[in-house]
């Protein structure tokens, strides 16, 4: 079975007291397991109901529930883009559109080498700075072809060699 | 002039978000004054309600009116839930709060917590705000170790514990009653009303729900006094309000408002106008669930009465304003792909009908249309709106209503071809 | 106690009544598909949508999640209602499969009941269906149609609420929502199969019923659960009409029968599974050693086989054991023949059991006899230096007992190797039997009998409680309800009472009990008047 590293643990184990009852931290460790291993497996939701002590099929209607959980595991850069009313009036399928040009991939896909995956993201609430789109969790804003071709490249070469699957290096995941 | 500087004062200072510099800017003061002059918890509930403050997060509810539905002599812990959840297209203003001026916040955090005897605070934030998240948890942390929050503040002996909850994507979780099953650790599905959260809410135990700009109005009342702050609006609506201000404008962005101020104003003096000086075809005024009105409709002034008078809502008050150049039936396709998207599944009508609408939607852009599809969608409509448990059955509705009934022409014209 | 009136009728119900069953005290079904009175309330369907008028103000609004109170006029069926029902079954159609040739709940299903009232419409839909799990085993008993289900949510809150383990879940967001299990973790419950019968379309079905009878053919008979000692409440649903399938088949399944004193809404997978004895192995011809012959034959044998015995051996010689599967009234007569006219003293029902249910915190308990307190109260048992089940059987092997009667229990495959032997070692052996086992085999006269379901009787549960259970089948070939064999047995030792019929005996035990005096039995039992129908599934 599936086992958070000792630093996360600790973690859990912290946001667990927080609450009045230990369900509240569902949602909370899905986090944590997502941001260790990388996306939600079912070994991951059943080490969370393991720590809470809550049914399994609980965890998995959670993390079913919630569009940020990720079932399979994402690009190393995750691009989030927003395509609903002001970011659309504003060109957000022409990013999309360049998206499926230069890297070959529609809202949730990865490209091959793992790098990139894209996902259509409902308003992010910043519609004034449209069009906007998180990379993992930085927000990018004012969006246009030529500078998105500039962030993608900017991580292509920031990027590390390709690693084996996240589940299989848990240490390297963390940041 | 509409525009005013209340809640907005200090966005423009980047380090506003330090403790040090928002001290200098006379934050906190409020809360000191109430715990250093012992001020009656009931006497706050009063001054709020005579302030005429009412919810920001789209309902406008009264504020004091709802704290005081929290009952007094409840054995049980009470809780309060900032709602920092906003997914209401168009809606972005409290990013600008909780990016901006943390210590606002936390100061009515603080504030209401005392007038309804509240000990530990839960702010729900969105899960995709990282950085509003950032802002917020090193406000806290400033914020306890200087001694405003946590235990036996300023030697008051009352203790408050604030909680950054972070969401993890699911827009109904702005809706109240989701926010406190997410909150407990569930599914985000609205819960049957009655009972209210006032009196069974977060864990079984009575819940104050108020939106983050609803809170930061709180300290301003104890500064200005209920009279001067209920004066900056109207009769019914106190205070100001911010506008968030998208699509096709100038200078969108978020502009703070005295209660009333008129929609055309906001987008032409305010917001800079149409750019390219194109036309004004459409504005959505109160977040994507408000129905949409026409360019020679926008004469009506900010306010919640009014708005619903015009056939529409003030709602979250982010307006969206739509040029010549836009395709309604593609604005509407987005809208019902968003509701489709986000309907939490729990009712009949809303998990199926938004999905039903938003497929015949894109069948129409596609040129696979019938004006028999127009008569189906409004009765769809008909047989959601109002039906549900939580009103984001009515949100598909109403502005599936509203488009259709104020552009059917160009949805017509979409047939033909 | 407030007063309503719905659909201008007026009634009282108790405090805290929903508007549903206050409907159905009238007799008026508010359509509904999320709310079970066993469950907690959701509303999530929106279907139970009536009109409500309080205080001069109308609104629409659920049944379900609305308590009646006093001054409150209710109108199920107004233009508006019906509309509002009319749009939420639209659009739990949409993505339904409209598969019900093929689906074994043709004919309990409330959506093809609320169709017959609220749709009849053009079909409307020209965009694609989703698509979902199919002939999905969810579980060892029950099976998952995904695309059928209406998200009710029923069949989770079952799992959660009655049973306490959440076995089942409704995964995903919005219309993609899947009802299923957690991948490797099955829906094993001892009660998994309520989760059918909460069901109110075709999505849960039972694995055991599946294809094997339309429902409109079968007959539903009132019953007690002979499984263990609570005597939960069921029907028996059976049909002796259509031979396809499976010829000899006659039971096809059990259903829960409400009863709020002893199982509310629910039973075991146990005492849904343990019909199939019913019409298995059966003996319905009279033996004498390995001969058919005729009950007359049969009976005159066994009498002088025990006129002998008691002549040689003594009344000490004897042994009678006869398992608490029997009914009172066969308790009753089998007491006057072998304690009151034979005087004999090794008589017991304690008998072991291969079947022993596992005891739990709902309905089941570990005695798997339905009938142990009736033999109780009744006085059936050892008389004064009377021995025990195990006594007997340890006499019978060491020759102190020569003559054993045995009724309606397989000792040999209970004892096992403990039993060897056993019919060998006696100087004769009366079986009565409904099945065709071991003992059966060396029976020195075997005399077949009815089971539970082919006539009618009593059951007294582990607290003294006494049902009545119906006829619903008639009797396998020859054989005969075990208190009538008892009878005419005694009556050819001498005895001179008789009774007519199972009601006569029942009457004749009955004297002066007062625990008994709660059953008519001409009653229809169960939860008598009220609000809860006992139709199953009528909710
Ligand atoms: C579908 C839906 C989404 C909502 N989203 C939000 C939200 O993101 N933020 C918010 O403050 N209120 C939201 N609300 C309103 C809340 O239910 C609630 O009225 C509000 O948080 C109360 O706070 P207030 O009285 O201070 O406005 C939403 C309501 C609905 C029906
Ligand atoms: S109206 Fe829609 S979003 Fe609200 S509870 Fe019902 S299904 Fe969920
Ligand atoms: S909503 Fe009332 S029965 Fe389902």
């Amino acid at each position: 079975m599936l086992q958070f590293s000792d630093a996360t643990r600790q973690q859990a184990l912290a946001l667990i007291e927080k609450y009045p009852r230990k369900s509240a931290a569902i949602i909370p460790l899905l986090h944590l397991a997502q941001k260790e291993f990388g996306w939600i497996s079912e070994e991951a939701e059943l080490a969370v109901a393991q720590l809470l002590d809550v049914p399994v099929v609980s965890v998995r209607e959670v993390s079913g529930f919630y569009f940020m959980f990720h079932k399979h595991p994402p690009g190393r850069y995750h691009l989030q883009v927003c395509h609903n009313i002001s970011c659309s009036l504003l060109g957000a399928e022409t990013i999309l559109d360049w998206i499926r040009e230069h890297l070959g991939i529609e809202s949730g896909q990865t490209t091959p080498d793992g790098l990139f995956s894209v996902e259509r993201m409902e308003c992010l609430a910043c519609c004034d700075r449209a069009p906007a789109m998180l990379i993992n969790d930085e927000l990018h804003v004012h969006l246009t072809r030529d500078k998105l071709a500039a962030l993608v490249e900017e991580r292509r070469r920031q990027a590390p060699p390709p690693e084996p699957h996240p589940t299989d290096n848990h240490e390297s995941m963390e940041t | 002039m509409p525009q005013i500087s209340l809640v907005s004062k200090n966005f423009q200072y980047p380090d506003q978000v330090e403790l040090q510099a928002a001290l200098s800017r006379g934050a906190w003061e409020q809360w000191k004054r109430v715990l250093a002059e012992k001020i009656p918890p009931a006497a706050i509930i009063e001054e709020v309600k005579a302030a005429k403050l009412r919810g920001q997060g789209g309902a406008g509810f009264p504020t004091g009116v709802k704290w005081g539905f929290v009952p007094k002599d409840s054995p049980k812990p009470k809780y309060l839930c900032v709602n920092a959840d906003e997914g209401e297209p168009g809606t972005f203003k409290d990013r600008a709060i909780l990016e901006n001026d943390p210590h606002l916040m936390l100061e009515g955090v603080a504030i209401t917590c005392y007038a309804v005897g509240i000990h530990t605070a839960f702010v729900y934030m969105r899960g995709e705000f990282y950085q509003p998240q950032r802002v917020m948890e090193k406000a806290i942390r400033e914020a306890t170790e200087a001694g405003l929050l946590g235990k036996n503040i300023q030697g008051s002996g009352f203790d408050l514990d604030v909680i950054v909850h972070m969401g993890a994507g699911a827009y109904i979780c702005g809706e109240e009653t989701a926010l406190l099953n997410s909150l407990e650790g569930w599914k985000g599905w609205p819960r049957l009303k009655p009972p209210f959260p006032a009196v069974v809410g977060a864990f079984g135990c009575p819940t104050v729900i108020n939106n983050v700009e609803t809170m930061a109005g709180v300290p301003h009342i104890m500064r200005l006094g209920a009279a001067e702050f209920q004066k900056l609006g109207t009769e019914k609506d106190g205070g100001t309000k911010l506008f968030a201000i998208s699509g096709h404008v100038a200078k969108p962005g978020v502009y703070e408002m005295t209660m009333g101020s008129s929609l055309k104003e906001l987008i032409y003096d305010v917001a800079g106008g149409l750019p390219g000086g194109r036309r004004l075809k459409a504005v959505i005024p109160g977040g994507s669930s408000a129905p949409v009105l026409k360019a020679d409709e926008i004469d009506v002034p900010l306010e919640f009465e009014a708005m619903a008078a015009a056939g529409t809502m003030l709602g979250s008050g982010a307006v969206i304003v739509l040029d010549e150049t836009v395709s309604i039936p593609e604005v509407f396709m987005v809208t019902a792909r968003f509701y489709a998207h986000e309907s939490c599944g729990q009712c009949t009508q809303c998990r199926e009908g938004c999905t039903w609408i938003y497929k015949i939607s894109k069948k129409i852009l596609a040129g696979h249309g019938q004006p028999s599809d127009l008569d189906l969608m409004l009765d769809l409509a008909d047989n959601m709106n109002g039906k549900t448990v939580c009103p984001l059955g009515a949100a598909m509705a109403l502005p599936t209503i509203g488009f259709l009934k104020k552009f059917p022409h160009e949805f017509l014209a979409l047939m033909k071809s | 106690m407030p007063e309503l009136t719905i659909d201008g009728r007026a009634v009282q119900v108790p405090d805290g009544t929903n508007l549903i069953l206050a409907a159905r005290k009238l007799g008026i079904d508010v359509p509904h598909f999320c709310y079970h009175p066993g469950l907690t309330v959701v509303g999530s369907c929106r279907m139970c949508q009536v009109e409500i008028e309080m205080g001069g103000r109308k609104r629409m609004d659920l049944a379900c999640a609305n308590q009646a109170a006093d001054g409150m006029v209710v109108r199920v069926n107004t233009p508006e209602t019906i509309k509002a029902r009319k749009g939420v079954l639209e659009f739990l159609l949409m993505n339904h499969p409209i598969d019900c040739p093929v689906c074994d709940d043709a004919g309990e299903c409330k959506l093809q009941d609320y169709y017959m009232v609220h749709g009849l419409y053009q079909n409307r839909l020209d965009v694609p269906k989703w698509h979902k799990p199919k002939v999905y085993s969810v579980g060892p008993r029950v099976i998952l149609d995904a695309e059928r289900c209406v998200l009710c949510s029923r069949c989770v809150r079952f799992c959660d609420e009655i049973w306490g383990d959440r076995q089942l879940g409704i995964f995903g967001h919005g219309s993609e929502e899947v009802l299923i299990n957690y991948p490797g973790k099955e829906l094993d419950n001892p009660y998994s199969v309520n989760v059918v019968d909460l069901c109110p379309v075709g999505a849960l079905l039972e694995k055991k019923f599946r294809f094997q009878r339309r429902v409109w053919y079968l007959k539903s008979v009132k019953s007690i659960c002979p499984r263990c000692s609570r005597g939960c409440n069921i029907y028996l649903h059976v049909d002796q009409d259509h031979d396809y399938k499976q010829p000899g088949k006659r039971v096809f399944r059990v259903k829960p029968r409400y009863n709020p004193e002893v199982n509310r809404w629910w039973i075991s997978d146990r005492g849904r599974n343990g019909f199939d004895f019913i019409d298995q192995n059966r003996v319905g011809v009279p033996r004498i050693q390995d001969e058919e012959v005729t009950w007359e034959e049969a009976l005159g044998r066994a009498a002088e086989l025990i006129r002998a015995g008691l002549k040689t051996w003594g009344p000490q010689g004897l042994g009678v054991l006869v398992a608490p599967s029997a009914s009172n009234e066969d308790a009753f007569v089998a007491r006057r023949l072998l304690r009151d006219l034979l005087k004999l003293e090794h008589v017991d029902f304690d008998v072991p059991s291969s079947d022993q249910p596992q005891a739990d915190h709902l309905l089941l308990t570990d005695d798997p006899y339905p009938n142990r307190q009736g033999f109780r109260d009744l006085g059936f048992g050892p008389g004064e230096g009377g021995m025990r089940t195990a006594d007997i059987v340890k006499a019978a092997q060491n020759g102190k007992i020569k003559g054993l009667i045995v009724a309606g229990t397989d000792l040999e495959g209970v004892l096992g190797d403990r039993a060897a032997g056993l019919a060998e070692k006696l100087g004769w052996l009366i079986c009565v039997s409904y099945a065709g086992d071991a003992l059966w085999q060396r029976a020195a006269v075997g005399l077949p009998m009815a089971v539970y379901a082919e006539r009618p009787g009593t059951f007294t549960n582990f607290k003294g409680k006494v049902q009545k259970f119906e006829q619903a089948l008639t009797p396998f070939g020859a054989s005969q309800p075990q208190w009538l064999i008892w009878q005419r047995l005694a009556q050819k030792l001498g005895a001179k009472w008789s009774y007519e019929d199972e009601r006569a005996v029942f009457k004749d035990l009955s004297q002066g009990k007062p625990a008994y005096d709660t059953l008519d039995w001409f009653a229809t039992f169960g939860a008598g008047p009220g609000p809860y129908n006992d139709n199953w599934y009528m909710w």
